[in-house]
């Protein structure tokens, strides 16, 4: 009987599998983010190839030049190339938003899990500290954190991940006291399973579903509050090719020099515009019931 | 001085965000009925100068803080005993009229002036500067340090103060003519104001009552100050004078450029190196360049790691490109320095000094036991110092060149004092750059380079510590005789010199962007950052 | 409904104290020294202990704590370590210049987003439905500071119609401030070219803080309307003979606003934090500026205000959303809100 409950969810899911791509793909919108997030992953991946100069090394001869077909995106203050300094900060964003991520969904899964299997008093004060994570505008507490932590990117994702945390918790939790009642896990219950076994085998991979949903529509908004961290100057520091920092770094000399806040900006725009319609994609194609 | 406001869109080159009719109905104030009546006109003109500073004031009480900021505020309404003349160090009498110093140099007699009031009817005399000066060593903030000294002050009569000290202290009379001194405060605002012994702190953080040309009409902590003529000031206003002087702080580099182009503003102060040099040239425009007494060191930690070694130093000192940040981050508008002290400062002696000779540098290293470096340093910087930045990264470009790797850290200003004032946790380079309150050499020396200094009690934050150099300084303070003052004060310049403690990196000019119908403007080394606002007119 | 309100602000009593611990925890954290900082480059060590005493610095964290915990039931907030006065007054000053910022960021999204889904709603059809998300997706995906500086370069550098930056012109001089809100004390003192100069400052920032939340709410608005007008009792409506303008106002605008309530308190909440960064890129003077100054110099005192008033403002704004939620449908009671 236990293979049974197991074999059929994994049934499931290689069929979802499949269809999910194909799913996102009929959708103009989420075909198109698809594509540009795999361009960023590429972009990412490829860095040192693809980008023309070196992102770091001063060249203060070339100090503040407009867009040209040497410097696409112009120079910095420092002379480097913007072109290759957005083109490595793909780097810096999407692993760091996915650090953001890993974290929060591994905190919260753990605590929303222990909440929702064990309940009891442990739940209760589980929810009332979540209820107060969640009280709170999360940008002020992760600049406090990252402040008191010392402005770095690593700080600026671990801060972050400490603030969004809850809402993994609260989902977990949520889908756990749902399933808890479920036919086949009162089953396994019965059958001597032990509680690991049970949060593992049963709960957790059914809680796969909405947790990735959650990931890729929350994806470009991590992006954003690390730009909006480094911007305010509490996360990546130059000469850090974030692009953040350097829309920051920019707006001592916008007046005269555009190109030096513009495209940072709207590379940060155009990445978390792709996860978002991503986002909504996988979110229309796993769960067709939610709104539009 | 600044231009007119009104409705008129024909100025609209001229003032941005001075809109015409149809576009504020444009901007969407659709529905809203307003009335364009006169209203209150900002009248500005020849009477007002309109000044913007990057960097708000502190507090408008003279005696409670030591920072760079309020002093362009205290300035205009409060005065001391002594001033300085024009760009000199010698000084003029303000409202002490004359003084005496004994040849033992601790007995100080000042004569006060006659028939000088404050704005609130209380008269100015000698036991008013006497319970001023008590008040300032009782705060122990500001400029008490300098008033360590005193053992008593006395009254024989009306017009005079008699200080004397318990031996001679090198810099006192400077302590009365500093940016932070004893402004003199309405005694009986201080007492019909005094709470729980506080000396009035918390009432004249934010009301000031003193001698000066100007009253403070209106102020918004980190918005505005609204200053206005005294119209009993004891100096009168015959002659070109200012009716209105409004301190704007814009914390946006780009908008305060923006103004003071535009003709809004008439100075900029505390603006960063960057922005003052595009405004250079620009029409309508001067921006000064004279020698300042600013000088910037980059320290190094003198206790642990490699750098504790002073052949290391000395090789750092010689790695370093200073003509590139000199020219190039700079744009030329400063002077390699020589030395600990300004070379246009009191008692700067001649010492030798480290050029940019990679070569060398290697070798020396070579000579520590370090060929091609390969070992780590920290250079760490507040956020908020424009010109720390490019000086870590230079240092780090050029460093690299002899094989040692620099790690660039910023922090919050907070986490950095913190850091670098707890001697277990500071093993770092910093930027620092200092500038004399005492017109005295001590001023630099003490701070940055005597044992006493390390930690929380002074800024030695390289911890460096030569028994030697110290006990030149402890024997220059006390010594009243000049000339050995400052042999003593030159020896101890060699000696720092030779144990390289610190890069002296540059002595900047002063670069203050002005409107150049401004007149009367003489820049003072001890007056940095600040205004004489009576002396200043319009043409 | 008085039961609620209570067991809502019991509810805040608890966040604030959590908040409370946790912030002052962090900030502590740090081995800052904001004394030294205070006391200034010249200052001997002695001028460093005293300030530390005058401010407390020098006492343990706990007891430290203590002694903020007690000042806080009689509504001091500690001495902010950056201004040198009361946090109270720091909050006195800057809050309104937030709120009025905010108010004005809520206005334009309710005339704006709420017609804009009101009238695409009525219109169906694939194709709309597609912009409508790209425009959402867009709205959602734009950093606050970026469109900011975009816009300042738009309309300040390149239209020159609106101001770069700040609440007023640099030779206004402030009203005398009855509420903090400049657009209320320039009419209350009859100064009417300061309220044009205070208004005229206040669209941009609004504006690009609002941008975001119209996207959400157009189309949030947009669905609800959709599910609406598919509902039975419209189409009764309109069986009846009803006309459509009278079916859009009473039926479907009323209800569709249901949902759409929900999100719009959400929308404030988010508001809130792209307070920092509106304010940030406006050098706009109100709390978000000053978290990030207090922060940046570990003024903890400020920090903590901060803190406490901006989790204060949110809950309470989460509150009234509730009641309106309550009000708006007659269906849901309080005990189904919570």
């Amino acid at each position: 009987m236990a293979d049974d409950a197991t074999a059929q969810p994994q049934a499931r899911r290689r069929s979802h599998g499949r269809s999910l791509v194909h799913r996102i793909l009929a959708n103009p919108l989420s075909a198109i983010g698809l594509l540009l997030v795999v361009l960023a992953i590429l972009v990412a991946l490829f860095a040192p190839q693809i980008a023309p100069l070196d992102p770091i090394a001063m060249a203060p001869q070339n100090r503040l030049l407009p867009p040209s077909s040497t410097h696409w995106f112009g120079t910095d203050d420092n002379g480097r190339d913007i072109l290759s300094r957005v083109i490595f900060g793909t780097r810096y964003s999407l692993v760091a938003a996915f650090g953001i991520l890993a974290l929060a969904s591994l905190t919260g899964t753990i605590i929303g899990l222990a909440a929702g299997l064990i309940g009891g008093w442990l739940d209760e004060l589980l929810m009332r500290i979540t209820d107060m994570f969640l009280a709170f505008p999360a940008l002020v507490l992760a600049m406090a954190l990252t402040a008191a932590l010392g402005p770095s990117l690593f700080n600026a994702v671990v801060a972050t991940a400490l603030v969004w945390w809850p809402w993994y918790a609260r989902l977990v939790r949520g889908q756990a006291l749902h399933l808890k009642h479920e036919a086949y896990v009162e089953a396994a219950v019965i059958a001597g399973a032990s509680r690991l076994r049970i949060a593992w085998h049963h709960i957790l991979r059914n809680c796969l579903t909405p947790l990735i949903v959650q990931v890729s529509l929350d994806m470009g908004y991590a992006i954003l509050t690390l730009a909006g961290l480094s911007f305010v100057g509490l996360g990546a520091q130059p000469p850090t090719p974030e692009w953040g920092s350097m829309v920051s770094v920019g707006r001592d000399y916008f007046l005269d020099n555009w190109w030096m806040v513009t495209f940072p900006g709207l590379a940060i725009f155009v990445t978390v515009m792709a996860f978002n319609l991503l986002g909504d994609g996988i979110q229309e194609a796993l769960s067709p019931r939610a709104p539009h | 001085m600044a231009l007119e406001t009104t409705g008129n869109s024909n100025e609209t080159a001229l003032h941005p965000f001075c809109i015409s009719r149809r576009s504020v109905l444009a901007a969407g104030a659709a529905g809203i009925a307003l009335s364009f009546m006169g209203g209150r006109a900002v009248a500005a003109g020849k009477d007002t100068l309109v000044v913007t500073s990057g960097a708000d004031a502190v507090t408008l009480d003279p005696g409670a803080s030591f920072d760079g900021q309020s002093p362009l505020l205290w300035r205009g309404v409060y005065e001391s005993l002594l001033d300085y003349k024009g760009d000199t160090l010698e000084f003029a009498p303000s409202l002490a009229e004359s003084y005496e110093v004994s040849d033992d140099k601790k007995t100080y007699t000042f004569k006060i002036r006659k028939n000088v009031k404050f704005t609130d009817g209380e008269i100015l005399d000698a036991a008013a500067v006497k319970f001023n000066i008590e008040r300032q060593i009782k705060i122990k903030l500001g400029i008490a340090f300098a008033l360590g000294a005193v053992t008593s002050i006395e009254t024989p009569d009306n017009d005079t103060v008699v200080l004397k000290l318990s031996e001679p202290s090198d810099g006192f009379l400077s302590a009365f003519a500093a940016l932070v001194t004893i402004g003199m405060i309405s005694p009986k605002a201080i007492r019909d104001n005094e709470k729980d012994d506080d000396g009035a702190q918390g009432w004249l953080r934010s009301n000031m009552v003193g001698t000066g040309p100007y009253m403070m009409r209106s102020y918004t902590q980190s918005q505005q100050a609204v200053m206005v003529r005294n119209p009993d000031y004891w100096r009168g206003w015959e002659g070109d004078h200012f009716e209105r002087i409004i301190v704007k702080y814009v914390h946006e580099a780009s908008s305060a450029r923006l103004f003071i182009e535009q003709g809004e503003t008439d100075v900029a102060l505390f603006m960063p190196d960057d922005v003052v040099e595009s405004l250079d040239g620009k029409p309508g425009l001067t921006v000064t360049n004279v020698p300042s007494f600013d000088l910037y060191y980059l320290m190094m930690n003198c206790k642990h790691g490699p750098t504790a070694d002073p052949k290391v130093r000395r090789a750092i000192a010689h790695g370093f490109n200073y003509d590139a940040f000199i020219d190039g981050t700079l744009r030329g508008k400063a002077k390699r320095a020589r030395g600990p002290i300004p070379s246009t400062f009191v008692g700067h002696a001649d010492t030798p000094v480290y050029d940019f000779d990679p070569e060398k540098a290697r070798q020396l290293l070579a000579e520590a036991g370090m060929p091609n470096g390969g070992f780590k340093l920290k250079y760490t910087y507040e956020s908020g110092y424009f010109w720390k930045r490019p000086l870590g990264e230079l240092f780090q470009s050029n460093m690299k060149d002899l094989g040692i790797e620099v790690e660039i850290q910023e922090l919050s200003p907070a986490a950095w004092a913190g850091l670098l004032s707890n001697p277990e946790t500071a093993d770092h380079c910093f930027g620092v750059v200092w500038w004399p309150t005492l017109a005295t050499p001590y001023d630099y020396l003490w701070s940055l380079f005597h044992s006493a200094a390390q930690g929380s009690a002074g800024y030695n934050w390289g911890y460096y510590s030569n028994p030697e150099v110290d006990k030149l300084l402890d024997a220059g303070m006390v010594e009243p005789d000049e000339a050995k003052r400052f042999e003593l004060y030159a020896r101890a310049q060699q000696l720092i010199v030779e144990d390289s403690p610190a890069l002296f990196v540059y002595e900047k000019n002063y670069r203050m962007p002005a409107s150049d119908k401004l007149k009367g403007f003489v820049f003072n080394g001890m007056r940095t950052a600040t205004l004489d606002f009576y002396n200043l007119s319009s043409s | 409904m008085i039961r609620f309100i209570g067991r809502r602000l019991l509810f805040l009593c608890f966040v604030l104290l959590g908040i409370s611990v946790i912030t002052f925890a962090l900030t502590h954290l740090v081995p800052g020294d904001p004394a030294r900082l205070m006391a200034g480059q010249h200052a001997t060590g002695e001028q460093v202990k005293e300030l530390a005493q005058r401010y407390g610095l020098d006492k343990p964290v706990t007891t430290q704590f203590w002694i903020y915990m007690k000042g806080l039931m009689t509504g001091d907030l500690g001495m902010s370590l950056t201004n040198r006065r009361p946090v109270l007054d720091d909050l006195r000053q800057f809050l309104p210049a937030s709120v009025e910022l905010t108010a004005a960021a809520v206005l334009l999204v309710v005339l704006i987003g709420l017609p804009i889904g009101l009238l695409t709603g009525a219109r169906h059809g694939k194709a709309l439905d597609h912009v409508m998300r790209f425009v959402t997706v867009s709205g959602v995906s734009m950093p606050i500071f970026w469109l900011g500086i975009l816009m300042q370069i738009l309309f300040y550098q390149h239209l020159k119609i609106l101001p770069l930056g700040g609440r007023l012109g640099v030779l206004d001089i402030e009203p005398p401030g009855v509420t903090g809100f400049y657009l209320v004390d320039t009419l209350l003192d009859g100064d009417f070219e300061t309220f044009r100069s205070a208004l005229i400052h206040l669209i941009l920032p609004a504006t690009t803080l609002a941008a975001g939340s119209i996207a959400v709410i157009s189309r949030m608005m947009r669905a609800s309307v959709i599910e609406v007008l598919d509902a039975d009792y419209v189409r009764t409506a309109q069986a009846k003979g009803l006309p459509a303008g009278a079916v859009l106002r009473f039926h479907v605008f009323r209800n569709a606003l249901i949902p759409t309530t929900t999100i719009l308190g959400l929308q404030v909440g988010a508001l809130l934090a792209g307070n920092v960064l509106a304010e940030v890129v406006f050098n706009w003077p109100g709390i978000g500026l000053y978290a990030v100054n207090a922060i940046k110099n570990l003024d903890y005192p400020a920090i903590m205000g901060v803190t406490l008033a901006i989790s204060v403002i949110y809950v309470f704004v989460n509150l009234l959303v509730d009641i309106a939620y309550v009000m708006l449908d007659p269906r849901i009671s309080f005990d189904g809100v919570a």
